[in-house]
């Protein structure tokens, strides 16, 4: 149950607690009070029609027996009604007052002694009355009750609901951290507890901001450090190769040595933080950076007929295919089993690298982009990044099984034609709203 | 012909000699390895590019970058850090690049060549795109012969697009770039885009330049 709805009920429970027995005691005085007056005046008549009744001249008119509701007897010691006032059918011996019904009205009866001869003195008052006010009373308290409770429920409910608001407030800010790039919780409100709640949040973010701070910093610290002797290691190796491509060895330490370089750059991607980088867009070629990166890797086929110009970042770009292109020739074991093919479009351009390597099964289809995915000695990095990349550009990817068994990668990205506004030459557009 | 020189600010010996090496082959190179020898080269002699890494022993590569601001010279950067070279970027704005280390030799090379091409294009004082023609020392633009009177504002556009052909500008990049900090939203730079196609279409140039949907603009290189 939400904390709210809890605090409403306790709230609602507990005006119903006070409600109740509130109303319950108000009655319950009323009736007693009621009841006692309805006695004392009853027993008051009693005493007065004895007084009279004794009295040396016998009034016959000291009651008037017009007076609904009131009845008085004497009746003698035969049981016989020998006076009669109000009522002929004899009233019930009552010491003691009693209440009863007569003629289908509710009368409150009372009896006295009258002289020694046994006789006795009977007075009936009607109390159906007063008794139906006791019930309207009970009616309207209860109804008054049942409002206050009601009242209540939903003022506890709403109390509750606007106290709690900026819980909720600090939870759906709490909720749109980036967990990237953690920030801070605002909160300006005066609730004690929930500004408690947010300093908390905010020393624990604080925290995960230092430590990736000081990761990150260790990163590019390590990538500083490193930078320098793999540029070197890289380009001597090279330069030593292109003198004597035929020493397999050195050929291998090349390879091996480009191999670390794209591999570190890859990482170096995700330490800094790069993905978060925004595009820096220009006109790029795509056949361009196909024929680049297959120039890298001498013996990939390269099939690119038609310049595929787009709008995107080249560099990234770049990283993209060459990405594709090395865990191809990575799963092939080697360039030449590494197809590359750009089929130029008018609203998207597909490039697609095949390898004729084992392949992937449908698992491991549905997990390839996935970070730390590897295939073969690759870092799992590559084509994590290579999505991301992709999407940025609004485009898409995908892995399939090739036509060899090997592994097929496509990416789709949208031409440069579909990005140009077709009425840009004439001026219209931008001018429309402001004539 | 003179041989455009490069000043390589690098504090790894190794590389900046391997650097020299490369460079040198088409351009004369002076290497130092801290900020303030960097600064202070860069002062006193002409130079037509800076290759700067980032992460020099005495002083942060970005403040040696800011302060290199008014220079003539262009720069590029080589850091582990790319929001910085961001900034740097954004500073210059056409006149920087960047690199991350490690590199492959032939990348660098490669961004080297292209700043010092696209610096002999500013210089030549003449802008090109089809048959229209930026003469940035009269500040005039011309079409096939003919003058096209543009106002400040709208030369300022052609020659920023002009000087960075196949680049995208976004609305935001040309408020910054045409009224720095003066407060007029995108649509000051939809009217200025607007008379400028206006005019130069007049005159007969065509589409120069174009709209790319929710990005920006652009101008399209002749060879592309």
């Amino acid at each position: 149950m939400s904390l709210r709805n809890q605090v409403g009920l306790g709230v609602a429970l507990l005006a119903l607690l006070v409600v109740a027995a509130s109303t319950g005691l108000a009655y319950g005085w009323f009736v007693r009070d009621q009841a006692a007056e309805l006695r004392r005046l009853l027993l008051e008549d009693v005493a007065r029609v004895a007084a009279l009744l004794d009295a040396p001249v016998l009034g016959a008119a000291f009651v008037d027996p017009s007076t609904p509701g009131f009845a008085v007897q004497v009746v003698g010691a035969d049981g016989r009604v020998v006076l009669a006032w109000g009522r002929e059918e004899p009233l019930p011996l009552a010491p003691d007052p009693v209440q009863l019904p007569l003629d289908g009205r509710r009368h409150l009866v009372a009896s006295a002694p009258w002289r020694d001869a046994g006789g006795t003195i009977r007075v009936a008052h009607d109390v159906e009355a007063a008794l139906r006010t006791r019930a309207d009373l009970a009616r309207s308290l209860a109804s008054g009750g049942a409002l206050a409770f009601l009242a209540s429920t939903f003022v506890g409910l709403v109390v509750a609901r606007r106290a709690l608001r900026p819980l909720e407030l600090v939870a759906e800010r709490a909720r749109a951290v980036d967990p990237q790039a953690p920030g801070t919780i605002a909160y300006a409100g005066s609730s004690r507890e929930v500004r408690a709640l947010t300093d908390a949040l905010n020393a624990t973010l604080a925290a995960i901001r230092e430590r990736t701070r000081r990761e990150r910093a260790f990163l590019l610290e390590i990538a500083h450090e490193l930078g320098a002797p793999l540029t070197l290691v890289n380009y001597h190796l090279a330069a030593l190769r292109r003198e004597r491509p035929a020493d397999a060895e050195l050929v291998s330490a090349a390879d091996a040595a480009q191999e670390l370089l794209r591999t570190s750059q890859d990482l170096l991607v995700l330490a800094r933080g790069e993905l978060e980088r925004p595009l820096e867009l220009a006109l790029v070629d795509l056949r361009d950076l196909v024929q680049r990166v297959a120039g890298e890797y001498p013996g990939v086929r390269c099939d690119a007929p038609e310049p595929a110009p787009v709008i995107g970042d080249a560099d990234r770009l770049m990283q993209v295919v060459r990405n594709l292109v090395r865990n191809g020739v990575q799963a092939a074991g080697r360039p030449e089993g590494v197809r590359v093919a750009l089929e130029a479009g008018a609203d998207e351009h597909r490039l697609r690298v095949e390898d004729d390597g084992p392949g992937l099964d449908a698992e491991a289809l549905s997990r390839v982009f996935e970070r730390g995915f590897r295939r073969g000695q690759g870092s799992g990095v590559g084509l994590t990044i290579s999505r991301d990349l992709v999407e940025k550009h609004g485009g898409r990817i995908a892995a399939a099984s090739g036509p060899g068994g090997g592994a097929r990668f496509e990416v789709r990205l949208p031409s440069l034609a579909s990005r140009v506004e077709d009425d840009a030459g004439d001026g219209l557009p931008d001018d429309g709203d402001r004539s | 012909m003179r041989r455009e020189r490069v000043l390589i600010v690098e504090d790894d010996a190794r590389l900046a000699e391997v650097l020299a090496r490369e460079l040198g082959r088409g351009y004369d190179t002076v290497v130092v390895g801290t900020g303030r020898d960097a600064l202070v080269r860069a002062e006193t002699e002409p130079f037509a590019l800076v290759l700067l890494d980032l992460n020099l022993p005495d002083m942060d590569g970005i403040e040696v970058a800011e302060q290199l601001e008014g220079n003539d010279a262009d720069v590029v950067m080589l850091t582990a850090r790319g929001d910085l070279a961001s900034r740097v970027r954004g500073l210059y704005a056409g006149a920087a690049d960047y690199l991350a280390k490690p590199f492959q030799m032939e990348e660098l090379l490669a961004r080297v060549y292209a700043r010092m091409r696209s610096r002999a294009r500013a210089q030549s004082g003449i802008l090109r795109r089809g048959g229209l023609t930026l003469s940035t020392e009269e500040r005039a633009c011309v079409v096939e012969g003919v003058r096209v009177d543009l106002s400040a504002q709208e030369y300022h556009l052609l020659e920023l697009m002009l000087e960075n052909q196949g680049r995208v500008f976004s609305k935001d990049t040309l408020v910054d770039r045409l009224y720095g900090a003066a407060d007029v939203g995108p649509n000051a730079i939809e009217a200025v885009v607007s008379r400028v196609r206006k005019k130069l279409d007049a005159a007969g140039a065509g589409t120069v330049v174009e709209t790319i949907r929710g990005l920006g603009y652009l101008v399209r290189p002749d060879d592309a």
